[in-house]
């Protein structure tokens, strides 16, 4: 199967829905081959950008362009996308190979081709053999490849999903996941996803959008947006987050001496000016003692998850949630006072807002 | 083919060039669509010398076919102004050149059609309509008959009321009024007649809801079936029926209670015969609130140390009362309009359908008509915007939900025996009354010579079966496009937003508050002369039918829709599907259902639709209602009811032939608020 990927370039897009601001001056460039996220709570505006890609709305403002083409005032039909619905959208009075086969019946292929095709993506997304059934009689997840098949064959510029894994359960979300992201790789097709979930898109993405309420909030790879989030919207959204005053003593060459509860700890920056800053700290990169020097606190909640252990601790600097994988003295029971301390590579100082 | 960019543009721009020098333009004597012989040669080209803007639509038909050659790009506005300025200039042409008595032609249709077509190109092209052609025409072509065939008659009869030989003069309804001494006498009893009907029939039907949903007898299925039987009934064989049973040689009057009476005759009779007509309907639109009543509401009341009547009296009844005010409202509506029954039983008790009929038809006098009709109108409008805004459905558009889960709570006992007992009783009555109307037609004279006979089907055979055909046949040629016509309205105002969609769904509901008498009136008004000739055609009739039942068909369409997914549709264009395509090959499959009942609606309410069509049936034309009507009005009840049977029977088989091939859920639903007129 050849595949030409090909850019995306979303340029200034505004969409008004009457009065509402759904999607404020928004400028995207997505690479060929790139598997692009969009991420953000419900009503931040990344469906209704996946819409307007793929033509089912048109943008109030702006324009978008496929490759070197202007298909701002296209309908769907006109573009070279497709798209992963979150009710997969299967048509029920069709088979699977009918389903499989409907954009290839509209654009008028022969038989013979249609076949073929058919076949071939069938075997790629693992649905060999299936052809026959009705959508209704498939599971969840052979329902997902059957629509991913569908979405394939007609060999698109650019694949969009929509939140295609939310009506999964958990463990079928995890493996669909990564069957979609190891498909996309191999084919090098250009794709744009949109979830909720900041899991899955970490999981499998080139780069994220984080977005809120109509703009874009951070643009960047998923190391990036967990270790070095541009402000407290996207800290808080991608992970657990502590937010806890700390203060800079001072700042040498992209390195700051960093003082936070007891501990001094050389964390490294771009802050240059001493003074009072809003640090953040991830869970998992706390350590949880029963005695020492660090910061003193008092177990309040404690849930056990099998692989690890969430604390929330009240200390000085307020409550603080830890996730311990280590769990080394056993788990530390709701009252316990203990002593926490913070990793210098852990610790990371959020620019002002 | 790639030197023909756009072969729709070609053909299009090809059609109006022939159009415009083949067909005829206007029509001399003839009607819009059957041009007479002599009118042949009055095609466009052969008028330019009397109309030289003629030549503009040559014009933009040479361009249009040019543009077939030419990038898509470039055609967009001009194929707005193009569109826009052909039609415009259509009409203002014809209406020019057409003096009485001259009017439309097939070709000015053809040519509309087509300066339609090519603006609704540029209209989707340019975005203007967020969709493709076949949406953006579609849109326009439903604008156009919704103009013509429902507002253009309604403002015939305002013209009619507001219009003498002096020019417009609005006190001219004050004056017409006012040499109308009975005035206040008649919408007296309109309105009187009007309430007591809805509050029986609401109550019955409130009863019957109530026992058909939460008894646990198994009568309920009976219940259902009756609750069938006035549909498929033409509106004056209860009228019949209860004369038969009631009147001066009347089966109860004067057999068991040896009266000699014409007691039953005016508002009792009239009353009884509505109630029995319209209290299905209210059953109907009761039951489905009845059945979406979430039981856990019933059952918290339980654990809340309510008892069962309790409960009943304050969580249920409350509960239905939107049901209950909407029934109301709608019966108003059915009353009003009722045609059928005030003719044959009515009697001296004088309404305002029947007073505009006898305007026409005894005192010739159209502008009293209009301004009764006028009146007529405004009262059920005003009842079908109470029911529409006040009681909250703002829009049709409103997604029904999944009916709750669980069981509901059952009635009290001494309720629910109540209820069941009086069920029975108005059951046995429905089945008397249509015994009677069947052995009406097998028996000499009614109450004086009760031999047995079948001279009225004799007579029936030989003299009736060409009013039966005609009805027959116009109601099939009828019922596929008014349930056409009616899905597709649906399908743009459910799937697709554009300016003017809200004004779209609210006009083509209108035609179903709109009294049949009004329209009847409005359809000889407006198409008794140029511009639009139809009068004594078939055309006429099957337009009447078309846009009286188009309700039907959107309510089917509407409620089948909201049932589909729409990423369904959304799927299927962005795998290369043109909206078209994705209808035929996703909508209508899926929509099966909807579409058989709205056929089988739509074909049952154009056989049994009377108070629209009484003005204009013609002598070439008849229609079954009218001929019983005219033997009841004689006295002739032998053939009237004989007659009826065999309406009964053949609609009732269509329906039975619809609840096998389709199934019960979806028959029901094609009912709600059908109007029995």
């Amino acid at each position: 199967m050849r595949l030409e990927a090909a850019s995306v370039l979303i340029k200034d897009v505004t969409k008004r829905f009457g009065q509402v601001l759904a999607v404020d001056r928004v400028s995207l460039q997505i690479e060929p081959g790139e598997l692009l996220t969009l991420l953000g709570p419900s009503g931040c505006g990344k469906t209704t950008i996946l819409r307007i890609v793929a033509g089912l709305e048109t943008a109030t403002d702006g324009r978008v362009f496929i490759g070197e083409a202007d298909v701002t005032r296209l309908p769907p039909n006109a573009r070279d996308v497709t798209m992963m619905f979150q009710s997969y959208a299967l048509f029920p009075h069709l088979t699977v190979f009918e389903n499989v086969a409907y954009g290839l019946r509209v654009l008028k292929r022969p038989e013979a081709e249609i076949r073929r095709a058919v076949q071939e993506v069938m075997e790629l997304v693992g649905m060999t053999g299936m052809e026959g059934r009705n959508p209704s009689a498939l599971s969840g997840g052979q329902q997902q490849r059957v629509a991913l098949a569908r979405s394939l064959v007609l060999n698109p510029k650019v694949l969009l999903f929509d939140e295609p894994l939310s009506n999964l359960d958990a463990k079928l979300r995890k493996r669909m996941r990564e069957e979609i992201r190891l498909l996309q790789q191999r084919l090098g097709i250009t794709a744009i996803y949109v979830t909720h979930d900041q899991a899955e898109a970490l999981a499998i993405s080139d780069r994220i959008v984080v977005m809120d309420r109509g703009r874009i909030s951070q643009i960047g790879t998923p190391l990036e947006l967990y270790h070095e989030p541009a402000n407290r919207f996207v800290a808080e959204f991608i992970g657990e987050a502590n937010f806890l005053p700390a203060a800079i003593e001072s700042a040498v060459e992209g390195w700051v001496n960093l003082r936070i509860g007891p501990q001094s700890l050389r964390v490294k920056s771009r802050l240059l000016s001493p003074g009072p800053v809003t640090v953040l700290a991830r869970p998992e990169t706390i350590r949880i003692h029963d005695r020492g020097e660090g910061l003193p606190g008092i177990v309040q909640k404690v849930s056990y998850l099998g692989s690890a252990a969430d604390y929330t601790v009240e200390t000085a600097l307020g409550p603080i949630l830890i996730t311990d994988y280590d769990m080394a003295g056993g788990v530390l029971p709701s009252g316990a006072a203990v002593r926490l301390e913070f990793l210098g590579h852990g610790v990371y100082p959020l620019p002002p807002e | 083919m790639s030197i023909v960019r756009t072969p729709a543009c070609l053909a299009e721009g090809a059609g109006l060039l022939a159009t415009v020098a083949l067909v005829p333009f206007i029509s001399r004597g003839g009607t819009t669509f059957m041009p007479t012989r002599e009118g042949l040669s009055l095609t466009a080209l052969a008028l330019t010398n009397q109309q030289p803007l003629f030549w503009i639509l040559v014009v933009i038909g040479l361009a249009w076919a040019a543009y077939g050659f030419m990038e898509k790009e470039r055609s967009n506005r001009a194929a707005v102004w193009g569109g826009a300025v052909g039609c415009f200039l259509i009409f203002w042409l014809t209406w020019m050149v057409a003096v009485k008595p001259y009017a439309f032609g097939p070709g000015a249709l053809l040519s509309l059609g087509i300066c339609l077509l090519i603006l609704g190109h540029g209209l989707s092209r340019s975005g203007f309509i967020r969709a493709d052609a076949f949406v953006a025409v579609s849109i326009l072509l439903a604008g156009l008959f919704i103009v013509l065939f429902i507002l253009f008659p309604l403002f015939a009869i305002l013209r009619q009321s507001v219009v003498d030989d002096s020019g417009i003069r609005v006190t001219l309804l004050a004056d017409t009024l006012k040499r109308y001494p009975a005035l206040w006498r008649v919408v007296g009893n309109s309105l009187g007649l009007a309430v007591f009907v809805s509050c029986t029939s609401t109550l019955i039907g409130l009863v019957f809801a109530l026992a058909a949903a939460r008894s646990r007898s198994r009568l309920t299925g009976v219940l259902r079936a009756f609750s069938l039987l006035p549909i498929i009934t033409p509106p004056f064989v209860v009228g019949m029926a209860i004369i038969l049973l009631f009147g001066l040689q009347g089966f109860v009057t004067s057999q068991l209670l040896g009266l000699k009476t014409r007691g039953i005759f005016g508002f009792p009779g009239l009353a009884l015969a509505q109630t029995l007509s319209f209290a299905p309907v209210a059953f109907l639109v009761i039951s489905s609130v009845v059945e979406s009543i979430n039981p856990a509401l019933e059952e918290a009341s339980l654990t809340l140390r309510a008892g069962r009547w309790l409960t009943f009296w304050r969580v249920t009844l409350p509960l239905l009362r939107p049901g209950v005010a909407n029934a109301f409202l709608l019966t108003i509506i059915e009353s009003l309009a009722d045609f059928g029954n005030p003719i044959i039983i009515g009697g001296e008790f004088e309404v305002l359908s029947t007073e505009i009929y006898f305007s026409i038809v005894g005192r010739f006098d159209q502008t009293l008509a209009a301004t009764l009709g006028l009146i007529l109108l405004a009262f059920c409008l005003a009842s079908f915007l109470l029911q529409r805004y006040w009681l909250g459905e703002r829009s049709y558009v409103t997604v029904t939900g999944k009916p709750p889960s669980g069981r509901p709570m059952p009635l009290p006992k001494g309720l629910e025996i109540g209820l069941l007992v009086f069920c029975v009783f108005w059951c046995f009555f429905t089945l008397t009354i249509y015994l009677s109307v069947v052995s009406g037609g097998f028996v000499e004279i009614w109450g004086i010579n009760n031999t047995f006979t079948l001279r009225h089907y004799v007579l029936l055979m030989r003299d009736g079966m060409d009013a039966l055909w005609t009805t027959l046949i116009l109601a099939s040629v009828s019922a596929p496009l008014t349930a056409a016509l009616g899905i597709l309205i649906a399908y743009l105002v459910v799937r697709h937003r554009f300016p003017g969609r809200r004004a779209l769904e609210f006009l083509s509901m209108l035609s179903f508050a709109v009294p049949g008498t009004v329209i009847g009136i409005g359809y000889v008004m407006a198409f008794n002369q140029s511009p639009f000739l139809l009068t004594g055609t078939a055309a006429i009739l099957v337009i009447a039918f078309i846009f009286r039942n188009m309700p039907v068909g959107i309510r089917s369409g509407v409620a089948a829709l909201a049932q589909i997914d729409q990423a369904l549709e959304e799927a299927s264009v962005t795998l290369r599907a043109s909206f078209a395509m994705t209808i035929r090959r996703v909508v209508l499959p899926l929509i099966r259902q909807a579409i058989v009942s709205a056929l089988v609606f739509s074909f049952v309410r154009a056989v049994t639709a009377i108070s629209a069509v009484v003005f204009i049936v013609s002598a070439k034309w008849q229609l079954s209602t009218k001929v019983i009507l005219d033997q009841a009005e004689n006295g002739r009840y032998g053939l009237a009811t004989a007659y009826s049977t065999v309406l009964i029977v053949i609609m009732a088989a269509a329906i039975a032939l619809m609840y096998f091939w389709v199934g019960r859920k979806t028959a029901h639903g094609g009912l709600e608020g059908g109007g029995l007129t």
